[in-house]
């Protein structure tokens, strides 16, 4: 019981960071912390979007202004995620970094925001049957210890008392 | 060339096959004369090996074009240091060096244990055997493994080797990592003689031990000099990013991190016999799907190769063997059953139990989350296995301080006041000074966001290195007390050094502990990372000589840290032999910036961070084909923190288009001959420029690379022999 009190407060970590954004108000930085710590960097997929540098990929890099302008025109974390997810519309075809997608020909971004990325695009996917299956591992793992430690017969029926003592002399002799 | 070394993978097959038949109709028959014959061959299969691998070494260094290996990851221009190290570069001749290495092992352990007992080596030869059978039946039979495969007709040039892997831990780290993937065949060989033949010796639990001591320490140090090379190289401010390739070579290194414990159980105690046996079969394996994972493509990643054909084969072996051992081990088991039972869950058996199952569990999470796209069709990034790493690697922590000063047999309240009080105590006190500086040591932006959750785990972290450093030094205290008790003579220093040197295994291991405690310290400062970036405006001034040169005075202030803009060169790096002349192959376009650092308002120190353009040279024409970028992050470090910066793209203020620069500095530098038409092209350069530049502040992670070069000293320390002095 104890673990899975444990495992509960400790599944939710994240190690922090602070956050690139030419926002100001700080309220607006929450919000775009938010939202870029749950998408996926487009390059580096194992990356949050909020760790993605413009070195490592220019594309999220704009996706991220593209974010702020979101917060800028109002939206709240949870609708720009859902609209990520399934798509703002054709109506974000005159944002200025759209326009520099659709000019620089990347077509799949332009698609990707205007109908959707799906749940690709989450940095961390609903987790729930991977979790559960992990779950299930770490409880028959700790099962395991408890059977060995409460009921497997010692198999070897005379153990001799001398090769215990030699085996705590041997370790206790190891200091000199 | 090319006959002679495939002449020289073939006649390996051959020999590896024979080697194989006579060993197990050796077996078979109980034949001496055969089982030697097939040792024998064994051996000589190492020679042959290294053959190919000197014809291959001798073509990359003499620019073979007529071989495919060399003409993909070699050229003309590249320093003689760098055309030999391409050899790791690409599948077939990493596989090749994979081979030479397993067979240079296989070669050291059958001249080692000549003269132990007869009745397991045809078995260790046999398991080796085969192994070594099915690199080379891939290196005949499969494209993708095949290192002299003719290139028809002949090259122009060779195309290069990828810019990423010129850097100084890139030409370490992969033979190092290697040697740690490769040499897990033979404790793994080992223990399957033992497993085949039912017969286990004190003598042969040693072999085992240094074998695996030996494979873990390098399989370790070569993933820090990845974390090296990935911090100062890529240039996104970090060291490890959960990609399938790291994760692979992570894996392993758990799981033998759980043997290496384990075993200390079985000879002490004679408990967990068929765990440990699982446990080598399950490491070896994974050094496999490791090397499975890097080759075949099927999981993609920054160093990963290309989609190959070896990748079907390969799995198809990794099962059948993986399936056959433990089938075997499951038919054997009454050979595995233990002598003891355990006492108590929180002795010190009791917390080596726990450690493995922490150690295998973490293992469990990787391999889950780098086939999350195969099992579950979504992909699980860092945010998730921090979500597991994180608590896994704090309760490690918590065993590794706790267990050396637990008892055997005993649970730890018999031993609390006695052993873990102090180290406790001491815990506490670092925590809590801990909790009520860090805000006030680290630097923080405008843009920091607190995460509480972050900041206990650190506290936590800080909390348990203290516990498990003061834990050690205790354990070093008592055994000089005890030590000095006999040896009056001796002064402290001389007690130390010869209790380290007497039990090499103990103390060693506890410095390597202290080590792993150093990184773990570089891993909390993570909690208060932070990452921020910002765009300076640059002026062109006149050309000088062969650099286009921007000026700028902006400044940005991060913290405590200032950073002022200086000059913007786009300049030539010429990458070729000394006193070679510039041209359109050897010349990388460096886009290059300095900034003055001030701390605390007093200037520190010159930054200099670049954005390289590496010229891809087509090798069927010999013409320039396009440019590759890689990163040159600066980074001023201090125990406390690293000020880590990094320049992004350039953008043009007056065009929406951002110029291809490196291209136009091309034909600045090239297609132009008189000062006249180079004036002329100059003036093709933005007048005005924005430079992005990235900064991040990543605390404590001094502590990392001091930590892993304890790891380093104190596992060579481990791993080597000494003499006992009394």
């Amino acid at each position: 019981m104890k673990f899975l009190v444990l495992f509960y407060i400790f599944s939710f970590s994240l190690f922090a960071e602070s956050i690139t954004t030419n926002l100001t108000n700080p309220k607006d930085i929450e919000t775009f912390y938010e939202v870029t710590s749950k998408l996926r960097c487009i390059c580096l997929p194992s990356l949050p979007i909020k760790s993605c540098s413009f070195n490592n990929c220019e594309i999220s890099a704009l996706l991220k202004v593209f974010i702020e302008n979101r917060i800028k025109a109002g939206e709240n974390a949870d609708v720009i995620i859902k609209k990520m997810l399934t798509g703002f519309g054709t109506e974000v075809l005159d944002d200025p970094v759209i326009q520099k997608f659709q000019k620089s020909g990347n077509i799949n971004i332009v698609n990707g925001v205007v109908y959707g990325f799906g749940e690709k695009i989450l940095a961390e996917p609903d987790s729930t049957f991977i979790n559960l299956t992990l779950l299930t591992f770490a409880i028959l793992g700790l099962l395991s210890i408890l059977v060995y430690y409460k009921k497997v017969k010692l198999q070897t029926k005379v153990v001799s008392q001398t090769n215990s003592t030699q085996s705590i002399d041997k370790y206790l002799g190891e200091v000199d | 060339m090319n006959n002679l070394g495939t002449l020289c993978l073939v006649a390996s097959l051959a020999l590896l096959v024979f080697s194989i038949l006579q060993t197990s109709y050796g077996v078979w028959k109980k034949e001496q004369k055969a089982i030697e014959l097939g040792r024998l061959a064994l051996v000589a299969n190492f020679f042959l090996i290294l053959l190919a691998f000197v014809i291959l070494i001798t073509q990359l260094a003499r620019m073979d074009l007529s071989n495919h290996y060399v003409v993909m990851h070699s050229a003309e221009n590249l320093p003689l240091f760098y055309r030999l190290t391409s050899v790791w570069a690409g599948s077939s001749g990493s596989l090749l060096f994979w081979n030479l290495l397993l067979n240079f092992f296989t070669f050291l352990v059958l001249k080692e244990t000549k003269n132990l007992s007869k009745e397991r080596l045809p078995m260790l030869n046999l398991s080796l055997g085969v192994l070594s059978c099915f690199f080379s039946f891939l290196a005949v039979f499969y494209p993708d493994a095949q290192p002299f495969r003719e290139f028809q007709p002949q090259a122009v040039v060779g195309r290069g080797l990828n810019p990423l892997l010129q850097h100084w831990a890139m030409i370490i780290h992969p033979p190092i990592l290697y040697i740690g993937y490769v040499s897990f065949a033979i404790p793994f060989g080992i223990c399957m003689s033992a497993l085949l033949s039912g017969k286990v010796s004190a003598e042969w639990h040693s072999q085992i031990r240094k074998w695996a001591l030996f494979s873990w320490f390098f399989l370790g140090v070569g993933i820090l000099l990845g974390s090296k090379w990935a911090y100062e190289e890529l240039g996104w401010g970090g060291y490890w990013a959960w990609d399938p390739v790291e994760n692979a070579s992570l894996m392993p290194w758990l799981l033998s991190s759980a043997f290496i414990h384990s075993i200390i159980i079985e000879e002490r105690r004679g408990m967990l016999k068929f765990w440990n046996m699982f446990l080598m079969i399950l490491t070896f394996h994974f050094t496999l799907l490791g090397t499975w994972i890097t080759r075949s493509g099927v999981l993609e990643g920054p160093h990963s190769f290309s989609k190959s054909t070896i990748g079907t084969p390969f799995i198809i072996y990794i099962g059948l063997s993986l399936v056959v051992y433990t089938v075997i081990l499951f038919l054997k088991r009454k050979n595995f059953q233990p002598e003891r039972n355990l006492e108590a869950i929180t002795s010190k058996e009791g917390s080596f139990f726990l450690n493995n199952f922490l150690l295998v569990l973490s293992c469990m999470v990787i391999l889950l989350g780098v086939f999350s796209p195969l099992l579950y069709g979504k992909e699980f990034k860092a945010v998730w296995y921090n979500s597991w790493g994180i608590p896994a690697g704090i309760f490690l922590l918590l065993l590794m301080g706790a267990s050396p000063l637990l008892a055997w047999r005993k649970g730890a309240d018999s031993v609390f006041l006695s052993t873990l009080l102090k180290p406790f105590l001491f815990g506490v006190f670092c925590a809590v000074v801990y909790s009520i500086s860090y805000g006030k040591i680290f630097t923080k932006t405008d843009f920091s966001i607190g995460d509480t959750l972050s900041e206990i785990y650190s506290i936590l972290v800080i909390y348990l290195a203290g516990f498990t450093i003061a834990g050690i030094f205790q354990e070093f205290y008592r055994g000089i007390k005890a030590r000095k008790q006999i040896h009056q003579e001796e002064n402290y220093f001389q007690a130390c050094i010869k209790l380290l040197l007497n039990n090499k295994r103990r103390y060693g291991g506890y410095l390597v502990h202290l080590s792993i405690v150093l990184i773990f310290i570089g891993y909390a400062g993570n909690a208060f990372k932070q990452n921020t970036s910002f765009r300076f405006f640059y002026k062109l001034i006149e050309p000088k000589g062969d650099e286009i040169v921007y000026y700028g005075t902006d400044q940005a202030i991060v913290g405590n840290y200032i950073v002022e803009a200086n000059t913007l060169k786009i300049k030539p790096l010429i990458n070729d032999r000394e006193g070679a002349s510039p041209n359109l192959f050897n010349t990388i376009v460096t886009h290059e910036a300095t900034y003055n650092l001030k701390d605390n308002l007093k200037y520190t120190r010159k930054m200099l961070t670049e954005r390289r353009f590496y010229p891809q040279i087509s090798h069927l024409t010999g013409s320039f084909e396009t440019h590759i970028p890689t990163s040159e992050p600066d980074i001023y470090s201090t125990a406390k923190e690293d000020f880590y910066i990094q320049l992004g793209a350039l953008e043009s203020s007056e065009f929406s288009e951002n110029p291809d620069l490196a291209m136009l500095f091309m034909e600045y530098m090239f297609g132009t001959s008189s000062l006249q038409d180079k004036i002329l092209v100059a003036q093709k350069f933005p007048k005005e420029i924005i430079a992005n530049l990235e900064i991040w502040i990543n605390p404590l992670v001094k502590f990392i690379w001091i930590g892993s070069l304890l790891f380093f000293f104190s596992g060579l320390f481990v791993i080597l022999p000494t003499e006992k002095i009394l």
